[in-house]
């Protein structure tokens, strides 16, 4: 493949307008650092709470493509390094988005890694290690990767599945950062930004969150998301009452439990 | 129609007075029943006689089943003779009939086969937690049912049950209504809201907004108006009435949401408790008046919408005559609504005083200045004031005694110690009841959940012989950061057998939880192994889908790629031991549940086996207890490559509670059996009710330090450990032993059943 077609492939992976990111800590200046050599990154953290949004970031600011993949349970490996496929001509070898990553110089953001089964996960070893490497069995190509690759992974560890936790033998080949729900300002901001609502009212969905956080490890697994925050103060912000939006944007998805349901709509009543 | 005569073996097996029952009566059984109906019926009859119960009940039976198969239809009719023999098995002959006498009456008030039934099952249940208050609910059930609700019927037996566990004569006159707390349960029960409805959504309630665990418990209300009943704090405990009754338009729930964030209010900003010393009984009651208002609107600070929750229990209007009571509701209303007006100069005055302090509410001193010197305004305006009578108002402020120090009242003047000590005594039962439950509990703090009956710990001989030569295994002992080589004693024992009939009753009584997990289980289940055709890829071709391909090939146009098949198989990997902590405590009664620990833990574990044995997971049930370290007791009552039969289920079924826990040494056993196992992924499950304990160890640290370590050398092995703590004050230690996130502690112990299955579920989804 040509140079230019490589740039055309690779081209639609590149970000081009900033993505709005609140830094929370020193997590930008980390990773820079982990970029500098390389370093495989696991971003930690519970579902919702920016993760994506920073390696999107990340991925502007240091002027590289990102290609993303959600991970899932049906997921083989073939999804990620590529297979044949048969076209007029006979058969035709595709990359996957992690051959692609690794050839043209990209961030490979694996999302929810533990999705995928552990037979799945394991292609990522050679390119984790010092030869950053892959494989391609089928084709048989062994491809070196590209001096911009990097590999991201996120993971949530409050998923409690012991069938679905990631390898000892995975996890000790990143770096990680850890993402936590933001401080209340912090988080405020990033309401405020994102639904466009007044900081009083945001102020008030980030009360609500944190009354449903006390309730971790009390009937509910996980607390209530930044990123649900936001789509109850979009609500909002259309016009919707916000005791509504409460309760279809936060209460209702997180918990079937009929007493914690009501617990939180009265707890989200007395924020009000 | 069927006749007499088909049936004549049968007939003449009963004896001569049923035989003349059943000829004086067969127009109407052989209209009642099918003709099968007909023989179930009158072998049904054979075997009451045949269990004992006698002839009484026998043709007692007769003569109510044919109409009651009328109303219910047959089946639910015939399951009547197994509730008058669970009943008979706890009681005696007389009430096993009574049984019998009542049925038709039940059936016309429930009408419908499907309350029937769970009339049934209700009595079959109460048999087992309060055989002696079997016959006095039957002789009060038409009564019951004229003004309850099956459910209604069933939380006011629970009610009975629980409040007099230890008294059966008490109990029994709650059930045949001749106490005065069975008729007054029994009037809110008919329109109110109970306790039990509520505690969960509003212990949840307190934690999310509060984000702490404040406890709450009924309080058993003596005879008297239920207009009277308040709430009582108790450090941070709160006491909420056993019923509520809406007021002012509010429902119940709405009171009791309100009572329960008025007293999380006292402990979240009434620091310390407001020493009496030389208040008057009327300055008292208004310091607290104030001190209420201070806390609600600090609160509301922080929780704008708790207004709504308070305001509309405050009705009091200007006007009227000039009393204390309606005085105090009038300021009461002023401090907390302030739309409203009141042109009274007392009442006007306090609110100015109130507001100008605003900026200082975080201070409670400023209650105590506030009220006083408006007890000293009313006292000049002589308005009378009795303390004895008084009750706070609004229904859901608490009576704040539990934020008055009343420790040196006795030095106050000679009127007023009565005073208090009336009021206080006004409180009737609840400031028995209180003392009563903090002699059980051993703990006047209230934090201990568990209600303790059982004697302390004896050191018996274990009865049962050992299975295998002892083990030993080594134990850490963190003072000297190394093991104790061989340091405790193993030994396999036989598990004692029980009824495995009981273990199939504890999913045919909780089907609806059984249907919910089987629904759950087919998500998981194996499947068998099925060819996938037209894949991208696989291990073969799909001979139809390459043909295709090929034909597409030649014809020039791209053809589908999935010419693969797949032999897919979705194997669950897996080994669970589920270890079962058997100590003596859990022997304790759960409050609320009218049983044991261990009962509701056999329970949770018949349902977690059902589950297992669904999915198709390997499992095992092992159960410890220990009695110091030369002697740590291990049980195998379900092994691995061993069916989930008879046996398992018997000693289920037989398994006991005794001694202590040393739980680093059975985790260790436990891991030795799952290092065994060729699986993918090994899971021990733990389930306990409290923290490592053994007699011959009295530094707490040791034997949590240790089990951490058998969970960390376990883990090595690739055996992860999981703890279901039974202990709600297990946060301190089960984070240190298993490690975040692998631990539930159970904040309602009886929904253990429903959770320990769905946890598994969760855990190995
Ligand atoms: N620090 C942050 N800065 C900007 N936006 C954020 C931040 N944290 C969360 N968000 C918002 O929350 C949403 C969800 O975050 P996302 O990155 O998708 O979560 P995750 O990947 O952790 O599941 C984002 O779309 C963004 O709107
Ligand atoms: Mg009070």
């Amino acid at each position: 493949m040509n140079a230019a077609v490589m740039d055309k492939v690779i081209d639609q992976y590149r970000i081009r307008t900033e993505p709005y990111y609140r830094a929370i800590g020193d997590e930008v200046a980390l990773y820079e650092a982990a970029y500098a050599v390389r370093m495989p990154m696991m971003l930690k953290g519970p579902t919702g709470c920016g993760k994506t949004r920073f390696v999107e970031y990340m991925a502007w600011k240091l002027g590289k493509p990102l290609i993303t993949l959600a991970c899932n349970e049906d997921m083989t490996a073939s999804d990620l390094v590529g297979r044949y496929l048969l076209d007029a001509d006979g058969t035709k070898w595709v990359d996957g988005p992690l051959t692609l990553a690794a050839r043209f110089g990209a961030i490979c953001y694996l999302d929810e890694v533990v999705e995928a089964r552990q037979d799945t996960t394991v292609v990522i070893h050679p390119l984790t290690d010092a030869r950053r490497v892959l494989p391609l069995e089928k084709k048989n190509e062994l491809v070196q990767a590209h001096p911009d690759f990097q590999l991201v992974i996120s993971y949530n560890p409050g998923y409690q599945s012991i069938l679905k936790d990631l390898k000892q033998s995975t996890k000790q080949r990143f770096g990680a950062l850890d993402f936590g729900y933001p401080s209340r300002d912090i988080e405020i901001e990033i309401v405020v930004h994102e639904a466009g609502l007044s900081p009083e009212m945001a102020g008030k969905l980030v009360s609500i969150a944190g009354r449903s956080r006390n309730l971790k490890g009390h009937g509910l697994d996980e607390g209530m998301s930044t990123r649900m925050l936001i789509y109850a103060g979009s609500l909002i912000a259309q016009g919707v009452e916000p005791v509504s939006a409460c309760q279809v944007a936060l209460v209702k998805p997180i918990t079937d439990d009929a007493d914690i349901r009501d617990a939180l709509g009265a707890a989200i009543r007395a924020c009000f | 129609m069927p006749q007499l005569d088909d049936y004549r073996e049968l007939i003449d097996a009963l004896g001569p007075h049923a035989r003349q029952l059943v000829q004086a009566s067969w127009l109407e059984a052989s209209r009642s029943f099918s003709r099968d109906g007909i023989a179930r019926y009158l072998r049904g009859a054979e075997e009451i006689a045949a269990a004992g119960l006698g002839w009484g009940a026998v043709l007692t039976y007769l003569r109510e089943l044919p109409a009651l198969a009328r109303t219910v239809g047959q089946e639910p009719a015939f399951k009547s003779i197994d509730c008058a023999l669970t009943v008979y098995s706890r009681t005696d002959a007389a009430t096993a009939e009574q049984v019998f006498a009542t049925l038709n009456l039940a059936a016309r008030r429930l009408g419908d086969p499907g309350l029937f039934a769970a009339y049934l099952e209700f009595i079959s249940e109460l048999a087992q937690t309060a055989p002696l208050g079997i016959s006095p609910i039957l002789s009060s059930m038409d009564q019951l049912l004229s003004q309850l609700t099956f459910d209604g019927l069933r939380r006011w037996a629970l009610l009975g049950v629980q409040s007099h566990m230890n008294d059966a004569q008490v109990q029994a006159r709650y059930f045949r209504l001749e106490s005065e707390e069975g008729r007054n349960l029994l009037r809110s029960e008919a329109d109110g809201t109970v306790f039990a409805d509520v505690e969960r959504r509003l212990s949840l309630y307190l934690r999310a907004l509060w984000g702490r665990g404040i406890k709450l418990r009924p309080v058993v209300h003596a005879a008297g108006p239920s207009a009277g009943r308040r709430a009582t704090l108790d450090g941070t405990l709160v006491r909420l009435p056993q019923s509520f009754r809406g007021f002012a338009g509010q429902s119940g729930v709405a009171l009791y949401r309100a009572a329960a964030a008025h007293a999380a209010a006292h402990i979240a900003f009434t620091g310390t408790r407001f020493p009496v010393g030389q208040l008057k009984p009327l300055q008292v009651a208004l310091v607290s008046l104030i001190e209420d208002a201070r806390v609600e609107r600090l609160a509301m600070r922080e929780f704008p919408g708790l207004s709504k929750v308070w305001a509309p229990f405050h009705v009091a209007r200007p006007g009227g005559a000039i009393t204390a009571m309606s005085l105090f509701a009038r300021l009461a209303r002023a401090l907390i609504d302030e739309d409203y007006q009141d042109d009274e100069p007392w009442v006007q005055k306090a609110r100015r005083m109130f507001f100008e302090q605003r900026d200082y509410w975080e201070d409670q001193s400023i209650s105590r200045t506030i009220g006083s010197l408006l007890g000293n305004d009313l006292g000049q305006m002589r308005v009378q004031f009795n303390f004895k009578t008084y009750v706070v108002e609004p229904a859901y402020r608490d009576d704040n005694f539990g934020i008055w120090d009343f420790g040196d009242a006795a030095e106050a003047g000679e009127d007023d110690e009565t005073a208090y000590q009336g009021a206080r005594l006004s409180g009737g039962d609840e400031g028995r009841q209180r003392e009563q439950e903090e002699e059980e509990d051993g703990t006047p703090d209230g934090e201990e959940e568990k209600v303790k009956l059982s004697a302390p710990v004896r050191q018996k001989e274990m009865p049962e012989e050992p299975l295998s030569p002892p083990i030993r295994y080594d134990e850490w002992d963190y003072l000297i950061g190394r093991e104790r080589p061989a340091w405790c004693t193993l030994l396999e024992r036989a598990a004692a057998e029980g009824d495995a009939a009981r273990i199939d009753q504890v999913l045919e009584r909780n089907h609806d939880l059984v249907n919910r997990v089987k629904q759950l289980v087919r998500a998981v289940q194996v499947q068998r192994p099925v060819r996938l055709r037209k894949r991208l890829e696989g291990d073969r071709l799909d001979l139809d889908a390459c043909i295709n391909a090929s034909i597409d090939l030649r014809v020039g146009i791209p053809p589908d790629p999935r010419v693969h098949a797949v032999v897919g198989r979705q194997q669950r990997d897996l080994s669970v031991l589920v270890l079962l902590d058997l100590s003596q405590s859990t022997n304790d009664l759960v409050p609320n549940a009218g049983t044991t620990v261990l009962e509701l833990a056999r329970e949770a574990t018949a349902l977690l086996a059902d589950a297992m044995e669904r999915i198709g997971d390997k499992f095992a049930i092992h159960g410890f207890s220990s009695n110091g370290r030369h002697d740590v007791g291990y049980y195998r009552f379900k092994e691995f490559d061993r069916p989930y039969g008879e046996l398992a289920k018997a000693r289920l079924a037989g398994m006991t509670g005794q001694l202590s826990t040393r739980m680093g040494t059975a985790l260790r056993h436990a891991g030795y059996y799952l290092d065994k196992r060729r699986a993918h992924k090994k899971l021990i499950l733990l389930v306990t009710d409290g923290e490592p304990s053994d007699i011959d160890v009295h530094d707490a640290q040791y034997l949590v330090l240790d089990a951490k370590k058998a969970v960390e050398e376990n883990q090595r092995r690739g055996i992860y450990t999981y703890c279901m703590s039974l202990d709600p004050k297990a946060d301190r230690y089960v984070n240190r032993i298993f490690g975040q996130r692998n631990w539930t502690v159970m904040d309602h112990l009886r929904r253990l059943p429903e959770k320990l299955p769905m946890l598994y579920m969760r855990l190995t989804h």
